[in-house]
């Protein structure tokens, strides 16, 4: 007569299980069973038949999330706890139950297993760990003992195996334990406890494969390996009584570690509060734009500009100011970049295109207005100007020969540096200069943009160097 | 009126939130990074979550695991993250599991030119994952359509129950433009069919009758069923017949293929009385277009047929457009990708020229303008991609 237990919690219409005779998923899947089924009852673990999920990768082991009448998900190799990240960050409220195998979770699934230990989550992620890939019959695993022999390792293994259980806690899971066949009171008592237990929690259960490992090793029938079990699986404070030399012969059952680190999605509860608090950000859609569009300078259908300097100078943003305050005037704009990989250095340009009608091609093909702020990206981008085009340097740069357009040479970057006392406000200086010369902006259209768009706290120093950059054009039309 | 300036990648946060998108995995990548970083800092002001993985494929997995309870789901990558997200596409158009995977696409193979266009993951986008399946992909030619294509990539997957890919490329990811953001009242949400309360639900994965696609109840909702990616009955539970396997496929290849009028848009650009047309999509018919204005100039009849949905293909509506034309020219940022659709739909009843450019480059109109006119001179010369 097959358990009450049987009946209650698993999919009998599913069943009898795939697994083969003498294999000890099982009983490690009874050993879930009976842990859920405690807490199940026990009203005040918060735990119920429809808050918990079982999620399985591929495997021998995944097949028990078929087989328990839960909200279940068989997913791809590897992946399961990755699966049921998403699930129980998207939820919180549910718990979420991984039922892996020693393939499955730290071979090919080995980084989501370290980076879930790490981040804390609360997941439960128990190990049938059988020390071979049962499935596609018998090759060698992460935890198959080194020397022994596998479908794939016929002169023996000669890797050396992981413990999985340390592993996991050395990642940074905060509860990890070790179970097996024969040992099922503690075996399930570890399981329920990292049930209960609030973070990233792990059991390694050690399995038997008759079919495959104990045959390929000759270890005996499934009841050999389960007597070994018996002789050689300690309560881990036995175990860690142990002599140095003797533990090599044995292996701890029971707890490895358990810790109270803040949960991830407690933590993330933090974060919504704190983002909600703050009402919406900067950069949330601005609906009603109320700056009037008036005096206006630009008339061509599309105008190009092109700003170029080196990475870091702030020509990215200059030109997304430029494209900003078209928009506050009601007209298209379209702003672009193209930029090496470097952060900092290296050729950068950004580009803005403005215009009273809709925009189509994205790029600039033949600038009308060119500024450069370094030698290499003035000598880089000032061919192929448009036949009236406008270029403005900064005064220490040289123009190429051959420039035939209308140069303006401009001490911006000194401007930045000595007089608004920033060399990070070059490209605002800049903005400031441009406008100057071209008047494509009303001033307060100018500074509204600008102000959209640098970080909150320092918008007298930016709008300060605006000024500047305007005083410049100034001089220079008068000169 | 335009009133906002945004990014085409801030356009996908922006436009997801408004179709009601509350998760979002991923993994930092050039050029779709920016959508990571808007999702990271818009969705818990929205109580939503956000999760950096530790790679592409966790990514895929999480927004799965996310969908099942309930979630609309979203991850956003580039060409090398894209290659590792398949296989779990294909989990999700097995299972049945709604999601929305966008792909900013860069200049490949491999690593590439990170930082430049492309448009060479035409065909991943459609047969990226192993096996047969139905896919969608929508792709945008601008910021503002890219918020719109958001928005309906969440429709169409709720409502199909299956992952829709979000083809952009680095032209749109990248660039600023201004947009006018709809408000609610405007925008049309379709949110996934819910199933009842059933227990232990033995009919998870049967379509009742009169419906196009499945129901879903969330897990942790009361009904308990599995999922799998397996081949599976309507119980959601592994099978081997052939019988079965066979049914299913069929149910979701025709959920999609049975409802193409809902699925399919196109833009016809100055195609009324045109006899040459450009044939694009995504980032490309911004050139394609101030090309067709400029060939008018000059007197030739020019338009633009441009698929919006650029998988399923729509072929009814490029046989239709073509019925009227002297030519094609099809322009694409890839050796002759969507070429490749064109000529099998066209079938050699009208002659066609290629511009395909695989060097991080945008091809300019001016490229396409000579093309045209060389057409319309008759002396354009066959396929070649630079």
């Amino acid at each position: 007569m097959p358990s009450e237990l049987v009946y209650e919690y698993m999919r009998i219409d599913h069943l009898p299980h795939i697994w083969c005779a003498g294999c000890g998923n099982g009983t490690l899947m009874h050993d879930i069973v009976v842990a859920l089924d405690d807490l199940i009852r026990d009203k005040e673990s918060g735990i119920t038949r429809e808050n918990v999920v079982i999620v399985s990768g591929i495997g021998c082991s995944a097949r028990a999330a078929g087989y328990l009448d839960f909200s279940s998900i068989h997913t791809t190799h590897g992946r399961a706890i990755a699966f049921a990240t998403g699930i129980k960050i998207a939820n919180p409220n549910l718990h979420v139950i991984v039922v892996t195998g020693d393939g499955d979770c730290s071979a090919i699934g080995g980084n989501h297993l370290i980076h879930a230990a790490r981040r804390n989550l609360d997941l439960t992620v128990v190990v049938f760990n059988n020390t071979t890939y049962g499935m596609t019959g018998g090759q060698y695993s992460p935890t198959t003992p080194q020397f022994d022999t596998a479908a794939t390792a016929p002169y023996g293994v000669i890797d050396r195996p992981f413990n999985i259980a340390e592993l996991a806690a050395g990642a940074g899971a905060s509860f990890t334990a070790s179970g097996d066949v024969f040992h099922t009171k503690e075996t399930i008592r570890q399981i329920r406890n990292g049930i209960l237990h609030h973070g990233f929690s792990l059991i390694e259960c050690h399995s038997i494969c008759p079919t495959y490992y104990g045959r390929k090793n000759r270890k005996g029938s499934a009841v050999d390996m389960l007597k070994y079990q018996k002789e050689h699986g300690l309560i881990r404070s036995a175990y860690d009584r142990l002599p140095a030399d003797k533990k090599k012969d044995y292996y701890p059952v029971g707890s490895l570690t358990e810790n109270g680190y803040p949960e991830f999605t407690d933590l993330y509860s933090y974060i919504i509060k704190s983002a909600q608090s703050q009402g919406p950000l900067d950069r949330s859609p601005r609906r009603d734009v109320v700056m009037p569009g008036t005096g206006t300078h630009l008339t061509k259908d599309r105008y190009e500009m092109r700003l170029a300097g080196s990475g870091g100078q702030g020509v990215i943003l200059a030109s997304v100011i430029l494209a900003e305050a078209a928009v506050i005037e009601g007209k298209n704009a379209i702003q672009s970049q193209s930029y090496g990989p470097e952060a900092r250095g290296g050729t950068c340009r950004a580009e803005a295109i403005l215009g009273e009608k809709p925009l189509g091609y994205s790029k600039v093909s033949r600038p009308h207005f060119l500024l450069a702020l370094t030698q290499a990206s003035l000598d880089k981008y000032s061919g192929n100007l448009a036949d009236d085009a406008f270029v403005l340097i900064d005064s220490s740069l040289t123009a190429p020969e051959g420039l035939t357009a209308r140069t303006v040479s401009l001490p911006i970057l000194k401007t930045a540096r000595d007089v608004v006392g920033k060399s990070m406000t070059a490209n605002i200086v800049a903005l400031g200069a441009i406008n100057g010369l071209l008047r494509l902006f009303p001033e307060e259209v100018l500074q509204e943009a600008v102000k959209r768009h640098i970080p909150g706290g320092t918008e007298e120093l930016n709008l300060r160097a605006l000024k500047e950059g305007e005083a410049l054009a100034a001089q220079a039309v008068q000169a | 009126m335009a009133n906002v300036l945004m990014q085409g990648n801030e356009a996908v946060v922006e436009g997801a939130i408004a179709a009601g998108m509350r998760f979002f995995a991923g993994y930092p990548i050039t050029p779709s990074t920016e959508i990571a970083e808007g999702a990271s800092r818009r969705l818990p002001q929205v109580g939503g979550h956000f999760v950096q993985m530790e790679d592409e494929l966790a990514s895929m997995a999480a927004v799965i695991g996310a969908s099942t309870t309930g979630a609309k789901s979203i991850t956003a990558t580039s060409g090398p993250g894209f290659s590792l997200k398949q296989e779990n596409i294909g989990y999700a158009c097995l299972a049945e599991i709604p999601c929305v995977i966008v792909d900013v696409q860069r200049c490949g193979p491999s690593t590439g030119l990170p930082t430049s266009p492309s448009q060479g993951d035409y065909m991943q986008a459609r047969w990226g994952t192993h096996g047969d399946h139905p896919m969608i992909a929508l792709s945008p030619s601008s910021v503002a359509e890219t918020y719109r294509l958001a928005i309906r990539a969440f429709n169409l997957s709720e409502k199909y129950r299956t992952p829709v890919i979000l083809l952009m490329d680095e032209i749109v990811g990248h660039m600023r433009e201004g947009i006018r953001i709809p408000t609610p009242d405007e925008i049309e949400i379709v949110n996934r069919r819910e199933a009842g309360n059933y227990g232990a639900y033995k009919f998870a994965y049967r379509v009742p009758e009169g419906k196009i696609s499945l129901g879903m109840r969330p897990f942790g909702e009361g009904s308990r069923y599995n999922m799998t990616g397996l081949m599976h009955d309507y119980s959601g539970f592994p099978v081997n017949s052939p019988v079965i396997t066979h049914e299913l496929m069929e149910r979701i290849m025709h959920k999609i293929s049975d409802h193409l009028d809902d699925i399919l848009e196109t833009e016809e650009y100055r195609m009324e009385d045109a006899e040459y047309a450009v044939a694009c999509f995504g980032g490309t018919a911004r050139a394609a277009r101030d090309a067709v204005d400029a060939a008018r100039e000059q007197g030739i009849k020019a338009g633009m047929w441009r698929p919006v949905t650029v998988w399923p293909f729509p072929e009814e509506s490029l046989k239709k457009a073509a019925a009227n034309l002297k030519g094609i020219l099809m322009a694409e940022h890839n050796y002759g990708q969507m070429l490749l659709e064109v000529e099998r739909c066209v079938r050699g009843g009208v002659p066609i020229e290629f511009i395909g450019r695989v060097d991080g480059t945008v091809i300019p109109p001016s490229e396409i303008l000579e093309k045209l006119q060389a057409m319309h001179a008759g002396g354009a010369e066959g396929h070649h991609a630079k």
